[in-house]
């Protein structure tokens, strides 16, 4: 009596990739996308290294203004001029009071820049019907 | 695919990773002919002024004259904080001496830091 002396073929599971390949491409549009939005407005620049206030960070600032070292400002890193500051600041409070909020624009000055930019910037917000600003800082010490 | 995907999983991860965190400092604004008082206001608000003396950065409240943090936020604490601390800040010193100013109030303890702009 002969036995089939061949072992039965090892059953061999194959590697299911797919949620692998899922979970990959999940994390791949996360980073995606908040990387897009923490560099857009976002001007390299040395900020005052103070503590801050840890409030209301999650608050939409609806208009980010950079204050570069040499005391020239940036919107979305393009150049503009205090007239258009003036002009976006005036659309922002009106829109901000049309919907019962309080515009706070945030401005990120460098640390270097002269207080005399920082100082027009403000009075031109100010003037313009906006009742604060946030200031950012960087954290560092 | 699949390597290529990686590398630019890889990549965002660092690249969010070493983008720096920031904070926020929230004074309320004010112009000058604003700040120095109406006959409504039943207080004198305290003001810190912030200029550049002799090249350097000077605090001032009153004739009380400031140029380390540490007396300054020590005096500032001294003050009633009711009526709200206004900085005034004046051409000359450069952004980091204001943001300072305004932290030392919010270190006092100063709930309500209105920045005055001096545009000389």
């Amino acid at each position: 009596m002969r036995f089939n002396a061949r072992r039965p073929r090892e059953r061999q599971l194959p590697l299911d990739m797919t949620p692998m390949i899922d979970i990959v491409f999940q994390l791949l549009i996360f980073f995606l996308v908040t990387a897009q939005l923490s560099q857009y407005s976002r001007a390299d620049l040395d900020l005052p290294e103070e503590a801050g206030e840890k409030t209301d960070a999650a608050t939409e600032a609806g208009l980010i203004i950079n204050v570069l070292a040499d005391g020239t400002y940036e919107i979305a890193s393009g150049a503009v001029g205090i007239d258009e500051i003036r002009s976006l600041a005036s659309d922002l409070a009106r829109e901000s009071e049309a919907r019962g909020e309080t515009a706070r624009p945030l401005v990120r000055a460098d640390r270097n820049a002269p207080t005399s930019a920082l100082n027009l910037i403000l009075s031109t917000l100010q003037k313009a019907g906006i009742p604060a600003v946030r200031i950012a800082t960087a954290p560092g010490n | 695919m699949i390597d290529v995907v990686f590398l630019l999983l890889a990549y965002f991860i660092v690249t969010t990773v070493i983008t720096q965190r920031e904070d926020r400092l929230s004074p309320n604004l004010s112009i000058e002919d604003q700040a120095g008082g109406t006959a409504q206001q039943d207080f004198e608000p305290q003001v810190l002024e912030v200029k550049l003396v002799d090249g350097s950065v000077e605090y001032s409240i009153g004739d009380r004259r400031f140029a380390d943090r540490g007396p300054l936020v020590e005096a500032l604490s001294k003050l009633p904080q009711g009526p709200g601390l206004f900085v005034r800040v004046h051409d000359g010193p450069t952004v980091s001496a204001a943001a300072a100013a305004i932290q030392c109030g919010r270190d006092a303890g100063f709930k309500e830091v209105t920045y005055v702009p001096v545009v000389e």
